[in-house]
């Protein structure tokens, strides 16, 4: 067993604007990442060295600590005002975004660059996803956590911040035993989180096709397709014409369990009904599944939880869903708020 | 006295042009938008309505006599309660505190009740009812109260302070059992001259609850089992 002082699981935004805020605080935290790369829903992958952002598709900022954020990372990367044209009257999952005085911003290279930016000087473990954790108590008195790796290791933290989805950080925690007393009154505040998925369909086009001439396509419509994107206009040098095609949560709860194959037909049908032929036509097809999303916006916690427990243990979970921004920037501020919170309120024990 | 229309019309022509880096950590800067008459069942006031530049929430200065420029203005700050102050809750004092705040200052030849509008996106009356529901199933926690934004004093004092500054008033005598209330607003640089304690006379519905309050501490449960809670952070004083 190995001892570290603040472990944080989940290497999304929130998770890394945690790590990076406690370690400006004089801790020393050490962030575990199930996937291969940092980001969560801020993904972005490639497809032949073309970025393609399948999660979230820009940045936006409101507040001036995010918005700050947000000027350093176009100083270091490649960045545009994005998006510019939008089709259609739907509503964005996250009106505010299209706010008076909100920042919308997408780095060329995808919008994994703020996460690599907040990471940069961080200890970050890629591929190590902690299969179960357990209280490290003393009688009544809860020390501290043991996470247990997928490697087989065990770590031992004085405090545990979770950065997982409302679902996630829920289910480690409810499978800890014993499940101390404050942490067990921290799941129905969790549980009166909703988290929607969203089934999401990436399309390249034969070269020859002529691009839309819309960033964002909003059919207000459509019972299957919520948002479709141009992620390509956010690209510069040679580049293929790629869409994102993003599902309706009801049609995606609805075809979670389905085919691939089938869901992403629809979609692509669906597609092609609202802007043209050519759409149902792509090259290459890749459907990717985001089971939780985005946070229903009527759901929005306020504040990161946060117990610290008789023993000196402490816990805090963060995440969009905790903070009333949402999304990204939701997820960021979340993550300072709860690193402010350990670091000046810490005498306030639970019961 | 109250302010005259020219009053009026100079305050809203300077406040116009009115900008400062705002209060608090989230540096809000409120300014004097609209001035009205009020009269009310608690006696006859002027409502001064102030934007700010965070939200949409409109908070309300409401003002006997006239307070603007002066001295030693009894003063009491409330935060909007929807479900107590306007559909008489009882589930939480507030709207007994707000009668008391307005015909206490309507008693004094000027006053003030700075009523702030608290209930917003994320910190609102939705997250208000679902921690009322949280309570319904027996789960009310400090950490789910946090977590819901219910109640959150730094924002109220900034605020107040801003609207007291703005009023040009040199110092207040605060309506409150609450000393710490005196010390948030003193760093927010308001000037205390005094406490007034603020007094409830018990009528028929709050009667049970001053009183169990007066002689208890902590939370009490009404007739339907449900918790009552001091929402305006106040220990209870009864008058007559």
């Amino acid at each position: 067993m190995s001892f570290i002082d603040v472990a944080v699981v989940g290497a999304g935004i929130a998770g890394l604007s945690f790590a990076r805020e406690i370690k400006s605080r004089g801790r020393a935290p050490v962030v575990f990442e199930r996937a291969r790369g940092v980001g969560g829903r801020c993904a972005t992958r490639r497809i032949d060295e073309q970025p393609v952002d399948h999660g979230v598709a820009f940045l936006h900022g409101r507040s001036e600590r995010f918005r700050t954020e947000l000027e350093a990372l176009a100083a270091e990367v490649g960045c545009s005002a994005w998006p510019h044209v939008t089709a259609g009257r739907g509503l964005p999952c996250q009106p505010e975004a299209f706010g008076e005085g909100v920042v919308r911003l997408a780095p060329a290279a995808g919008v994994s660059q703020l996460a690599k930016q907040l990471a940069r000087q961080l200890d970050v473990r890629l591929e190590t996803e902690i299969t179960s954790l357990r209280a490290a108590a003393r009688g009544a008195a809860v020390e501290g956590w043991e996470l247990l790796l997928s490697s087989g290791d065990t770590i031992r933290a004085k405090t545990l911040a979770l950065a997982l989805t409302v679902p996630g950080s829920r289910r480690l925690l409810t499978a800890m035993d014993p499940l101390p007393e404050p942490v067990a009154a921290l799941l129905p505040v969790l549980d009166l989180v909703r988290t929607l998925p969203c089934l999401t369909v990436i399309a390249r086009f034969p070269e020859g096709v002529a691009p839309p001439t819309w960033d964002l396509s909003l059919p207000e419509t459509s019972a299957t397709v919520h948002t479709i994107l141009h992620d390509s206009a956010k690209r510069t040098g040679r580049k293929r014409l790629t869409l994102v095609i993003q599902a309706r949560p009801r049609f995606s709860r609805d075809h979670l369990a389905q085919p691939a194959e089938s869901w992403a037909g629809t979609l692509l049908a669906e597609a092609a009904a609202l802007h043209g032929d050519w759409l149902g036509r792509p090259e290459l097809v890749q459907p990717h599944i985001w089971r939780q999303a985005r946070v229903d916006a009527a759901s929005q916690l306020a504040a990161p939880l946060f117990v610290r427990l008789r023993g000196g243990a402490a816990l805090g979970i963060v995440g969009d869903a905790l903070h009333p921004a949402g999304g990204i920037e939701g997820a960021y501020l979340s993550g300072l708020a709860l690193a402010g919170r350990m670091t000046t309120q810490p005498d306030r024990t639970a019961h | 006295m109250s302010l005259s229309n020219a009053e009026i019309d100079a305050i809203l022509a300077a406040e116009a042009d009115h900008e400062c880096a705002g209060f608090g950590a989230a540096q809000i800067c409120v300014k004097i938008a609209a001035i009205a008459d009020l009269p009310t069942r608690f006696g006859h006031f002027q409502a001064i309505a102030f934007w700010n530049n965070r939200d949409g929430k409109d908070h309300i200065a409401i003002m006997h006599g006239n307070a603007v420029g002066r001295d030693q203005v009894p003063t009491r700050v409330h935060s909007e309660c929807l479900t107590g102050d306007a559909l008489g809750s009882l589930r939480c004092d507030c709207r007994d505190q707000l009668e008391a705040a307005l015909r206490g200052i309507a008693r004094h030849e000027c006053g003030l009740v700075l009523y702030l509008r608290q209930e917003g996106r994320g910190i609102g009356l939705l997250n208000k009812l679902r921690a009322y529901g949280l309570q319904d199933r027996g789960l009310d926690t400090v950490e789910a109260n946090q977590a819901l934004g219910f109640r959150d004093d730094e924002r109220e004092y900034s605020i107040a302070a801003h609207m007291l500054h703005s009023l040009r008033v040199g110092s207040i005598e605060l309506m409150t059992n609450n000393p710490r209330k005196i010390d948030e607003l003193t760093r927010y640089g308001v000037r205390v001259s005094n406490r007034l304690p603020h007094i409830i006379p018990p009528n028929e519905h709050n009667r049970f609850y001053l009183e169990t309050k007066r002689d208890k501490s902590g939370h009490l449960l009404d007739a339907r089992g449900k918790p009552h809670l001091p929402e305006q952070g106040e220990s209870v004083h009864v008058g007559e």
